[in-house]
């Protein structure tokens, strides 16, 4: 739709690269002017919305190999989201204070915010960027700072850190560890002896039980944060802008909750923009405001799709459920060119999606709970039993488990995981890993994911 | 003459088994633990046997590839390959875990998937600054141990056992540490694979049949080196029994005066405070413990590391990982370009195929060292 902004967006279709950038001619100029990052800011140099070959040649050169959600919000979501290196550096100039949130995945994003003119970022999401850059850059520079290949792609954060190129050296860097995996623990240890101190925060396990006392232990180191950022930037948080911070936060969340719904039940996006969706509510991009009005249009997208009957993926589309969010972004919609859609994800950070609660005496309490109602505290099992729910719910036919050779936490639950849902599901499944940036899909990968989805088009149709 | 040989282990660990068999026999509940962060005091004091179970070789860990992947940790795919087939493991009724590394994390999931046998899983902090809500955290954890451990054996944890058990536990590491204190002389008095199996029946034998074992071998006059043997740390994830032939072999040149591996002097470094709340002193002192490379800051382990190095004038470090071991490996570049010493470092899966290639790297370093 996009009525609201006198754009009416084509009919729902998967474009690809020359196609965006076709489709970038037709929108007027009125309209991009619309879009600035920060707002209320409307300064010339805070649009984001540009062809895609703009991007492309700031180094985000998987875009050409990539297929796109043709409608205004998700070109609008693409651009915001390669804009955000950009967006960091003007954050500096603009005096805010720029916060590297890492390895907790969700909570710590919403206190940052909470407090005016800071914006937090998550460096953990630079691992796409090998990805998006087809390029091994900050692996490399990860590798000669001791993490080399035998490690989870997150690895790049650590690069990204050392190449001091890709977001400003951030004010204050909070680390959180405990359920985090050994990667990323490793990539933020490492980054706690290149800029000598951070602020580390314990993030227990679900393991024991006893949520109270887990709950009191995450509020005192989220206690530690805000006393933290007090400091830094001589605001006295008060229950009320914590309150505010958690509101907008749950924005996004329910919004990405609908969105999710209407994506995996209706075809009305397709799941690469799904999991960017998902995972914008790390971090919102660096800019809850404006993150915010995209989601917004998103769903007014998807709605009006839903309304038309206008689904941008076949229904009838082989079902497959994904857990664990694949670092190479080719993967999903390739999986969408071979004739399926994605209805079901478990990507573990679920803590940044559950809706925080308001009514609570302690916020900072609300938020620990949140923090520890995720995937990311419990057990293998219960992330296997996420995936089952919601595969059953929208009777998935096949599951895809993808992962990282060397990741830590893959080595130990990928298997353990598959075993249970296979168990359960008794669906097919396929397990494989990722591989390196190069591109392209490697051609075994390739040959495996049409190998399974013979499979389970062979299984629909021994049903019918 | 060697403070204690090999074989005298394993004598003492055939002994032990029996032992161990007959106890059972009489009720007594045997409880496995794999961390040097498990307060084995508590299991004492519940009347049940603590065992270390601190095993791992090549041929177990293929084993264990049934239940992981490949790419899992060596030492975490071995000790499930172990419960099929070391009698020591197979003797355990109960099993005690900790958070400690990723894998170490989810390896009770695997083990209870595959074997049925009553878990528990103790959260430690893996960040080190002991603010109060951590340690307090940590505290409560060991209540819920305790409580678990009554479950077990029937038997209450009263404070007074408690006080008992780390009484003997603090003795035994005292043994240990001054016993220690000999790798620091010049020549040193006793070698670190001594050393290493004195830690091996600390945590195989009972408490005081250990130290009277340890007052044994203690007395024997020893000498093992002459001057000119470059004088090495080790540092690393963990070794483990099996692995006394890499200690070996790295004391075919050189003598090994330190070590900061959690089946060496960091399982017998320091005491519980017997003052005060036992339960609370246990708390306090294995949160404070030298830490393990995946704890957050880890900067106390190089202070350690900084410290043995002028204390025992330390001329190389011998950094030996596990595969895939990410807490102990990431450190690698940053130890190696901070502490100011030559390193050697050695990545393995207890694979013995490479014996003799270690055994040039090994000697080319010493050379180096000379």
């Amino acid at each position: 739709m996009t009525a609201d902004y006198g754009y009416q967006d084509p009919r729902p279709a998967r474009i690809t690269f020359d196609e965006w950038d076709d489709l970038f001619q037709r929108i007027p100029d009125e309209l991009i002017e619309k879009f600035h990052y920060f707002p209320p800011n409307n300064e010339p140099w805070s649009k984001y919305l540009f062809p895609p070959q703009t991007f492309a040649i700031y180094g985000a050169r998987h875009l050409r190999r990539l297929k796109f959600d043709n409608s205004l919000a998700a070109l609008r979501l693409w651009g915001f989201i390669n804009n955000e290196s950009e967006r960091l550096f003007r954050a500096r100039q603009m005096g805010k204070k720029v916060i590297a949130v890492m390895g907790d995945l969700g909570p710590l994003a919403v206190i940052v915010n909470s407090f005016p003119d800071c914006v937090a970022f998550y460096p953990d999401c630079w691992w796409w960027t090998p990805f998006a850059m087809e390029s091994k850059v900050l692996l490399d520079a990860a590798a000669q700072l001791g993490i080399g290949e035998a490690t989870c792609f997150s690895r790049a954060a650590l690069g990204a850190f050392a190449k001091h190129s890709y977001f400003p050296d951030p004010d204050l860097i909070i680390c959180a560890t405990g359920a985090s995996c050994d990667d990323y623990s490793g990539v933020e240890s490492l980054v706690a002896k290149m800029f000598g101190k951070v602020i580390w925060v314990e993030t227990p396990l679900r393991i024991c039980g006893e949520t109270a006392q887990l709950t009191q232990l995450l509020t005192e180191e989220y206690r530690r944060v805000i006393t933290a950022l007090e400091q830094l930037t001589g605001t006295k948080m008060t229950e009320t802008l914590l309150l505010n911070g958690i509101e907008r936060s749950n924005r996004v969340r329910q919004l990405t909750h609908r969105l999710r719904s209407l994506a995996y039940e209706n075809c009305t996006l397709p799941a690469l923009e799904t999991m960017m969706i998902e995972f914008g509510c790390l971090h919102y991009y660096s800019d809850i405001t404006e993150w915010t009005a995209i989601l917004e249009h998103l769903l007014a997208t998807a709605e009006y799709r839903l309304k038309g009957n206008l689904p941008i993926l076949k229904p009838d589309s082989l079902r497959l459920a994904w857990l664990t969010p694949p670092a190479d972004p080719l993967l999903l919609p390739y999986v969408e060119e071979l004739g399926a859609r994605v209805v079901a994800t478990e990507y573990v950070i679920n803590q940044a999606l559950t809706i925080i609660d308001t009514d609570a005496d302690d916020p900072l309490g609300a938020i620990a709970r949140s923090m520890l109602a995720g995937s990311l505290n419990g057990t293998s099992r219960e992330r296997a039993d996420l995936l089952i729910a919601q595969a059953e719910m929208r009777k998935a036919e096949g599951v895809i488990v993808s992962a990282i050779l060397g990741g830590s936490h893959c080595a130990l639950e990928s298997k353990l995981i598959a075993t249970h849902i296979k168990q359960r599901l008794k669906i097919p499944l396929l397990e494989f890993d990722v591989a390196p940036p190069k591109g392209e899909i490697d051609r075994q990968t390739i040959t495996r994911i049409e190998a399974f989805m013979e499979l389970v088009r062979s299984k629909r149709c021994q049903k019918s | 003459m060697a403070l204690i040989t090999r074989e005298e282990v394993e004598v003492l660990r055939a002994e032990r088994i029996e032992e161990l068999k007959r106890l059972k026999g009489e009720g007594k509940k045997v409880v496995g633990y794999f961390c040097q962060y498990v307060p084995v005091e508590l299991i004492f004091a519940a009347g049940a046997i603590p065992v270390r179970l601190a095993r791992g070789d090549y041929f177990s860990s293929v084993r264990g590839e049934r239940f992981l992947r490949p790419d899992a940790c060596p030492f975490c795919k071995s000790c499930l390959g172990k419960f099929e087939t070391d009698p020591l493991y197979r003797l355990t009724d109960a099993l005690v875990f900790v958070n400690t590394c990723d894998m170490m994390r989810r390896l009770p999931e695997a083990v209870s998937a595959n074997i049925k046998i009553p878990i528990f899983q103790l959260y430690l902090p893996r960040t080190a600054e002991p603010f109060p809500n951590r340690v307090q955290g940590f505290e409560r954890q060991i209540m819920l141990l305790k409580a678990w451990l009554t479950g077990l054996t029937g038997a209450e944890v009263k404070e007074e056992r408690v006080l008992t058990a780390i009484t003997q536990y603090n003795s035994l590491r005292q043994a240990i540490s001054q016993i220690d204190e000999g790798r620091a002389l010049v020549p040193p008095r006793v070698k670190g694979s001594e050393i290493f199996g004195l830690a091996l029946l600390a945590w195989l034998l009972e408490p005081q049949k250990a130290s009277r074992v340890l007052l044994r071998h203690s007395s024997t006059p020893t000498s093992t080196s002459n001057y000119s043997a470059p004088r090495v740390l080790l540092a690393g994830s963990i070794l483990t029994e099996e692995e006394r032939d890499l200690i070996e072999l790295i004391e075919e040149g050189a003598d090994i005066v330190a070590d900061v591996v959690c089946t060496g002097a960091r399982f017998f470094a320091g005491s519980v405070e017997l003052q005060g709340n036992p339960f609370t002193s246990l708390a306090h002192f294995y949160f404070n413990r030298i830490p393990c490379a995946y704890r957050r800051p880890n900067d106390l382990l190089y202070d350690k590391l900084k410290q043995l190095i002028l204390e025992r004038a330390v001329q190389g470090i011998i950094y030996k990982t596990l595969l895939y071991c990410d807490p102990w490996r990431f450190e690698a570049k940053f130890l190696r370009q901070n502490l100011g010493l030559p390193v050697l470092e050695i990545d393995g899966d207890y694979s013995q195929t490479n014996r003799e290639q270690l055994r040039t790297r090994i000697e080319a370093f010493v050379e180096m060292l000379k």
